[in-house]
């Protein structure tokens, strides 16, 4: 059940009116069996795996707060790797998916959400280390953070100190959420149908038969597909966090316009913030305090680990790997270049410094994203290899991309706009009849001119 | 709540208001054309009465050119082929036809693809704006139920084809858009530079009927259910039958002579006695020309003649 499908907003109303009906303390309850449900529809009887990853890491958690021993913590992060090995990592390293039809280890798929679960609960247990208080959440507040179901397939990565408080807090009826949640998954779904999905056919045709185009056309296509990616993963974002909001949780934000990003450092505090925030303060930090002695040898180390792990985090694919330690060296080169850039930046005029740093961190991304398309080194190396080349430009259905292009004049001329502001909050602060005009033309936009056949989003495979 | 409510009934009720009037002006623009363009053909081929039709996807819509089948029978021939299509699509026109008209043949290219599930043959955009027709309701909730909801909206059945509606209302479709009736002449040769990448096709296509998923089970069983209505549909309006396969370019002898329809097939047509020509280039050597073709699939416009000279020479015999 994708969250852009008709059967996920029949859900969420049905869940949200329950919800609603029913007192406050039974809610977090109702909301557990329809996240667990929810996971079931999804993927049936890899519920076991969340079960399970719940179970084990809410009892690590307690053995930790009774005995204040790290070995608890080392344990849980253990498991949480070995259950991330066995499913996501193990079966690509020994070739599992290329055994012969039929064979169990062959049938194996990686549980929808596994990376994202995965990481809230050793969050979870590093936090509760950290703070020295021995205070673990109760099963069903714990069990809720692992597996809300607006963030159970692809996040944001929820923290438990602010998912948690939050469980136990009563939620009323809010207007104030309702509308602000309501917004958030309309502009998902607009973004999701209207831009993602009618450019999905574009970069699916060149990048599928890359041996067929070159040049401008490959270039155009590594574009097309870092500003999809951004759309389809901002749409899931916005319509998880606008889910959430209606039950009265706030998410952490995903998003913080990246593509104004002047620095490839500041693109990754801009982009899946949940996951780039979670391996700065569980990893990054760590890291280079472990290793300050060592200088700037140690902020490169710690660096370099840190985008190895994102780009790991993604799959078991060593295009994934060179993705990671691409942004790692450009991280790097911008920690050590500081003064020689601001140098730079300062002999032009500001405006025009800041459109070309944009403008440089932006190809860096749409390069990099065709790592992130790939399905292996050769075929990255050969497609980055034709931009060099030339064939006519090939542009798929004109139609779609003009109402791809019209979306995105929307979202981008907003984004502007609105800065750092999120979505719902900007809209709000904007004249009743713009709001209204607003809303109007994303709903009829979605059966005009959107791609209602695509529900899938990308990040469901991470 | 009350006030969330309120507010949200309201919107939805200006948004419906909305759809209703863009959704009356889309159907407006839409049937104007009556031109038989791509996209158009449906609305062509219920406006005006011919004798036969030549029905199928992109092989059909580029290889059989009514002209010379015409002057071969005697009759009015109008190609209804679509790219992208298959049963569904086929289906959908006969039941519009019949309508008004009782034809007598329908010369059916036939692929795989209009009895096994392929996610590349399967639109049925062409179909939506007629979802007015209770047959045609029916298929649009066969295909997928959530029709029901989707065809509440008036703008849904248009969907994504605003820019093609508005701009062929206002410019109006020139005499070339329609081709020779419904056949579009594509001109150029085979590029064999792409040759690998050909033969790696030929091979899916030779596999792709072999493992199905469950998914693909369910949607075969749908599209078998549309074919088997199909040639009952045509067998009650004592509408002739006859099916041919379109040939791949020869790049090699087992391509010339393997046609790529599986035997599942061939079996349901014998069993139906419906007559089928696989014009292989092994077996017709007009056809053993890579310059007749377009790409693997699709033959160029000097092939699509050579072809439908075979193909009427074949339809005039069964008639006789």
């Amino acid at each position: 059940m994708s969250l852009v499908s008709v059967l996920y907003l029949i859900f969420l109303g049905m869940v949200l009116l329950v919800y609603y009906a029913l007192p406050q303390k039974a809610r977090p309850y109702l909301l557990l069996l329809s996240s667990w449900a929810f996971y079931a529809i999804n993927q049936g009887y890899y519920l076991f795996v969340l079960l399970l990853s719940i179970s084990i890491n809410y009892l690590l958690c307690r053995g930790w707060a009774k005995h204040g021993n790290r070995a608890w913590v080392a344990v849980s992060i253990l498991f949480n790797l070995a259950l991330l090995s066995f499913f996501k990592y193990l079966p690509a390293i020994f070739g599992f998916t290329s055994l012969p039809d039929g064979s169990l280890l062959q049938q194996i798929a990686i549980p929808i959400g596994l990376s994202f679960f995965s990481f809230q609960a050793m969050g979870y247990m590093l936090d509760l280390h950290w703070s020295g208080k021995r205070q673990v959440a109760s099963m069903a507040q714990y069990s809720l953070f692992m597996s809300f179901f607006p963030q159970l397939l692809a996040g944001p990565i929820a923290r438990g100190k602010s998912f948690i408080p939050q469980v136990s807090k009563a939620s009323c009826f809010n207007y104030a959420d309702m509308v602000s949640g309501s917004r958030r998954i309309l502009w998902g779904l607009f973004k999701k149908v209207v831009i993602a999905s009618n450019l999905s056919p574009y970069t699916d045709v060149v990048f599928q038969n890359y041996n067929d185009h070159q040049g401008i056309t490959i270039a155009l296509a590594a574009i097309a597909y870092f500003i999809q990616i951004y759309m389809d993963f901002s749409a899931y974002s916005d319509i998880a966090i606008g889910s959430a909001r209606l039950f009265g949780y706030r998410l952490m934000e995903n998003f913080r316009v990246p593509l104004s990003a002047k620095s490839v450092t500041d693109f990754w505090r801009r982009w899946h913030i949940s996951l780039s925030s979670w391996v700065r303060d569980y990893l990054f930090l760590p890291l280079q305090y472990q290793t300050r002695a060592w200088g700037k040898a140690g902020l490169t180390t710690a660096t370099m680990i840190t985008f190895l792990v994102i780009g790991v985090w993604h799959g078991a694919n060593w295009t994934l790997v060179i993705f990671g330690v691409l942004h790692g060296i450009a991280s790097t080169w911008e920690s050590h270049s500081k003064e020689l850039r601001a140098k730079l930046w300062q002999s032009l005029p500001k405006r025009i410094g800041n459109v070309l740093s944009n403008l440089i961190v932006f190809l860096f991304i749409a390069a990099s994203a065709i790592l992130l398309r790939s399905a292996s080194i050769g075929e990255a190396i050969a497609i980055i290899s034709r931009i060099a080349g030339s064939s006519p430009l090939y542009l798929g259905s004109k139609q779609l991309l003009v109402f791809a292009i019209s979306g995105m004049l929307l979202v981008f001329g907003i984004d502007t706009f609105k800065g750092d502001i999120p979505i719902d909050e900007y809209i709000g602060k904007q004249p009743k009849a713009l709001r209204w005009a607003l809303y109007i033309c994303l709903i009829i936009a979605l059966p005009l001119i959107g791609s209602l056949s695509s529900e899938n989003f990308i990040y469901y495979q991470y | 709540m009350k006030r969330f409510v309120t507010n949200a009934v309201l919107l939805l009720t200006i948004s419906l208001v909305l759809d209703f009037g863009i959704g009356k002006a889309l159907e407006y623009m839409y049937f104007a054309n009556t031109s038989g363009a791509p996209g158009y053909v449906l609305n062509h081929a219920v406006s005006q009465p011919y004798d036969a039709y030549i029905m199928g996807a992109s092989g059909a819509q580029r290889g059989y050119i009514p002209s010379v089948i015409s002057r071969e029978l005697g009759m009015e021939v109008l190609n209804t082929g679509e790219a992208g299509t298959n049963i569904f699509h086929n289906y959908a026109t006969l039941k519009l036809v019949l309508k008004h008209r009782t034809p007598k043949l329908i010369i059916w290219d036939l692929t795989d693809a209009d009895y096994f599930y392929r996610p590349d043959a399967g639109k049925t955009g062409m179909i939506t704006p007629y979802y007015h027709d209770p047959d045609i309701k029916e298929l649009l909730y066969d295909l997928d139920p959530l029709n029901k909801l989707w065809l509440c909206s008036k703008i849904y059945p248009y969907n994504g084809k605003i820019l093609s509606i508005v701009s062929s209302y206002v410019s109006k479709p020139n005499a070339q858009a329609a081709g020779d009736k419904g056949y579009h002449p594509i001109e150029g040769s085979i590029n064999l530079k792409m040759r690998s990448q050909y033969l790696r096709q030929f091979s899916e296509e030779q596999s792709f009927i072999k493992h199905r998923s469950k998914d693909e089970a369910a949607k075969d069983a749908l599209i078998r259910k549309y074919f088997h209505a199909f040639i009952q549909l045509c067998r009650d309006n004592n509408i002739r039958l006859i099916a041919f396969h379109c040939p791949k370019a020869p790049l090699n002898s087992q391509i010339a002579s393997t046609p790529l329809i599986s035997e599942e097939l061939r079996a349901q047509l014998q069993h139906y006695n419906i007559p089928l020509y696989s014009i292989m280039p092994g077996q017709y050597p007009e056809m053993n020309n890579l310059s007749l073709f377009f790409d693997f699939s699709h033959l160029n416009h000097s092939g699509a003649q050579v072809f439908s000279r075979i193909i009427a020479e074949h339809i005039k015999s069964e008639l006789k």
